[in-house]
């Protein structure tokens, strides 16, 4: 084959060209420290990082629901527990009420202390979460229940996907906890004994004592719910957390670039540059030119 | 044989047979770098005079070191090459469009636009967070826009192109018929024609990195040109292209006799490398398909978000609205998509609600929103950010094959640029050495001329005294 000038130069360039551009491409992973750049790089590994990341933001997006939910399904179950202390001190009260050796003046007593458990009743009914009403159901705008106790609440649950299965309720239904519908009507049963004692009507109050020991075992039922609710919340976040870190190292896994390769690749790379620069100075200078 | 004076014509011959020699080895180290020279030989050979042996040296004239095979080769891999450098070109500005790595990209505004739906379903009634969920939706649909806009730029764009790259063609075909037509008077009046021939070679490079073409010598060295199985230029006649698009918007490449009012014949099917064939690859199958599949992708998410958020009901307990305007089909979705007038402007209009029962802090319909992420809504089977993954790797795997191609090409035309310079290059080394040769003769011709002149002085000196 006969060897030309243009020839000599092409192939110098050529390879010269050639190496400099492998060695952007691995300088450009060493300085970002990912394998692919560009889908181009792997295709098959773009398009599964790309859903990597979708999911790795729906992860996301469920663990900052559980944060917000999780205040007021905190807050849900410390008011169970002072309903529950509310409804505790009600039977203390029917039972020191139906002993019948209470004088007029003790039962008057009696009375008042249980017309304050109603206020303090209806006011645990109204208390309000991060949204609104907490025991209203979705109807979050408006107290649970009116100045005379009657729930003018819903029994919707509020749904939130806090994972990737069923969609859960995060709520504690007021309507299950305080009204017939869970059993009992808390607050027209203690309603019922501040009238017994006030009436010192001791069969009355008697009765009441069945009732609000159902009312007590309601709301302690209803308060064991939020805390399952608390649990489910919990459980889900640090399943997402690990879901969370394995799909970040699956990630990393496919899309990052190996620090030592491509170091090694670099340094060799700039090796092979200069050892070319040399054999091409030497193919350069082979022409017999000079001689003359 | 010839006498002393018959010497002195063979010696004053000579000298001017080694000064052409030298003439021709300086012309071709003049233009040892110019593109597409080909080296000349100098053609010498003995005089005949009749059926006399005169032992004297003549110029035959001027060989051209061409192999017509190697130029052909290399005009073929030029085209090859031309064509794979545009199209890469071209879909790497695709693939910058939907390069996701940096985490900025389209994906993520759908991402982002299904997290603010868990968002809402946590805190339905949230002012702040509904507004989120309408300005999710809003960059959704914008970015959707963009995207889409640029593939439809790119189109257009590339459609100028090919009219820019016809006309340049034409102008290279007409320059190509014009010096077919010198070198035929040339050659037709016994001239050396190699100059204009290189001349033509330069043009004919130009013409193949627009067009793949096929070369056929004539008898006087002109050439006919063919392109697309037609042919471009014969003699000193040329076709025209022209570019148009046809019914359904794609590039149409047009061949008809110049200055004629036909409509002339459609080659687009025919052309098969140089940029003409890249353009129309990239922007009529590439980029189309690419746009497509989009608008495909943006019209299932919104018909599948706009089902589920007509079911629901806003905080005002009315429901029957769409979260997203679409059109009712995929075609141009991409480029339609904006926020519905339904709801834009209305955060309150968003149905995080089922119905108006469990208003205002009823949260079903926003987790109904929430897992349309995960439902196989979008190409029938996949969930959108499958589908989205697939767009991504499918664009990643036509850039990643036309890089691969761009390479394989740039090999191939290194390796036919080397035969042809092998074949007809200008080696500096050889030049030296027929430089030396045809000065070393003309210096040896010197000393004949003055041996035979001393001859005749001392001859003259003897008989004249």
């Amino acid at each position: 084959m006969r060897v030309t000038e243009t020839m000599r130069f092409d192939a110098v360039s050529t390879q010269l060209g050639r190496l400099s551009e492998k060695y952007m491409g691995a300088a450009q992973q060493a300085s970002t420290g990912q394998r692919i750049n560009a889908p181009s790089d792997d295709p098959v590994a773009a398009a599964e990082a790309a859903r990597i990341r979708a999911n790795l933001s729906t992860t996301d997006a469920f663990r900052g629901a559980i944060t917000l939910v999780r205040g007021d399904a905190e807050t849900a179950e410390s008011s169970l527990d002072a309903a529950g202390q509310v409804l505790q001190r009600a039977l203390e009260l029917a039972m020191t009420g139906a002993n019948g050796s209470t004088g007029p003046d003790e039962q008057k007593a009696l009375a008042t202390e249980a017309n304050q458990l109603v206020v303090q009743m209806v006011e645990i009914g109204n208390t309000k979460g991060a949204q609104g009403y907490l025991f209203g159901g979705t109807s979050l705008d408006s107290p649970a229940f009116d100045a005379d106790g009657n729930f003018v609440g819903n029994d919707v649950d509020h749904i939130v996907q806090i994972g990737p299965g069923q969609p859960t309720a995060v709520n504690v239904s007021g309507a299950r906890a305080f009204t017939a519908e869970g059993g009992r009507d808390v607050i027209q049963d203690l309603k019922s004994l501040a009238t017994a004692l006030a009436n010192g009507d001791s069969d009355a109050v008697r009765t009441s004592l069945d009732d609000l020991q159902n009312s007590h075992e309601q709301v302690v039922r209803e308060r064991s719910r939020a805390g399952l609710v608390l649990n489910r919340l919990d459980l889900s976040d640090s399943l997402l957390a690990q879901g969370q870190t394995d799909l970040q190292s699956r990630s990393s896994a496919i899309t990052s670039a190996d620090t030592n390769e491509v170091y090694s690749k670099l340094t060799q790379l700039q090796g092979s540059i200069q050892q070319a620069v040399s054999v091409g100075k030497q193919l350069l200078d082979t022409s017999t030119i000079q001689r003359f | 044989m010839a006498g002393l004076s018959g010497l002195l014509n063979m010696a004053r011959d000579a000298l001017a047979a080694q000064s052409y020699g030298l003439n021709v080895t300086s012309q071709n180290i003049t233009n040892a770098n110019t593109p597409l020279y080909v080296r000349r030989e100098a053609v010498l050979q003995t005089q005949a005079l009749g059926t006399e042996t005169t032992g004297g040296v003549q110029v035959q004239g001027l060989r051209r070191a061409a192999d017509s095979y190697a130029d052909r080769s290399f005009l073929t891999a030029t085209s090859m090459q031309s064509a794979a450098k545009e199209y890469d070109s071209q879909l790497s500005s695709v693939e910058t469009v939907f390069n996701d790595s940096s985490a900025t990209g389209f994906g993520s505004t759908l991402d982002q636009l299904f997290a603010t739906f868990q968002q809402l379903s946590a805190r339905p009634s949230d002012p702040t967070v509904r507004q989120s969920v309408l300005n999710a939706a809003d960059v959704f649909a914008s970015r959707a826009n963009q995207v889409s806009d640029t593939m439809a730029t790119q189109r257009t764009d590339l459609f100028d192109k090919a009219t820019e790259l016809v006309s340049q063609a034409n102008q290279r075909a007409q320059e190509i018929a014009k010096l077919n037509q010198q070198i035929v008077s040339a050659r037709q009046a016994g001239g050396d024609a190699s100059d204009l021939i290189d001349q033509r070679n330069l043009k004919l490079l130009d013409l193949a990195q627009i067009v793949d073409i096929r070369t056929v010598s004539g008898a006087y060295d002109d050439i006919m040109v063919q392109a697309g199985g037609t042919t471009l230029v014969e003699g000193s006649n040329t076709q025209q292209l022209g570019v148009e698009l046809d019914a359904s918007g794609n590039i149409a490449y047009i061949a008809h006799r110049a200055g004629s009012a036909d409509a002339g014949a459609d080659i687009t099917s025919t052309i098969s490398g140089g940029q003409l064939f890249a353009v129309k690859q990239a922007r009529d199958v590439d980029i189309l398909d690419v746009s497509n599949r989009f608008d495909k992708f943006v019209f299932d998410v919104a018909t599948a978000l706009n089902a589920s958020h007509t079911a629901g009901v806003g905080l005002d307990g009315q429901g029957g609205r769409n979260i997203f305007d679409v059109g009712a089909t995929a075609d141009g979705a991409g480029r339609a998509i904006v926020l519905s007038g339904d709801v834009a402007g209305h955060p309150e209009f968003i149905a995080a609600a089922s119905n108006a029962g469990e208003l205002p802090g009823g949260s079903s319909n926003a987790v109904i929103l929430g897992n349309v992420a995960s439902m196989p809504v979008v190409f029938e089977n996949r969930t959108p950010a499958q589908a989205y993954g697939d767009i991504v790797g499918d664009i990643g795997s036509r850039r990643a094959a036309s890089k691969s191609d761009v390479d394989l090409r740039a090999g191939m035309l290194q390796q036919s640029k080397s035969a042809r310079e092998s074949a007809s290059g200008v080696s500096l080394d050889e030049e030296m050495v027929n430089l030396q040769k045809y000065q070393r003769a003309y210096q040896a011709t010197g000393k004949v001329l003055a041996t035979v002149d001393e001859l005749l002085a001392g001859l003259i000196q003897k008989v004249g005294a």
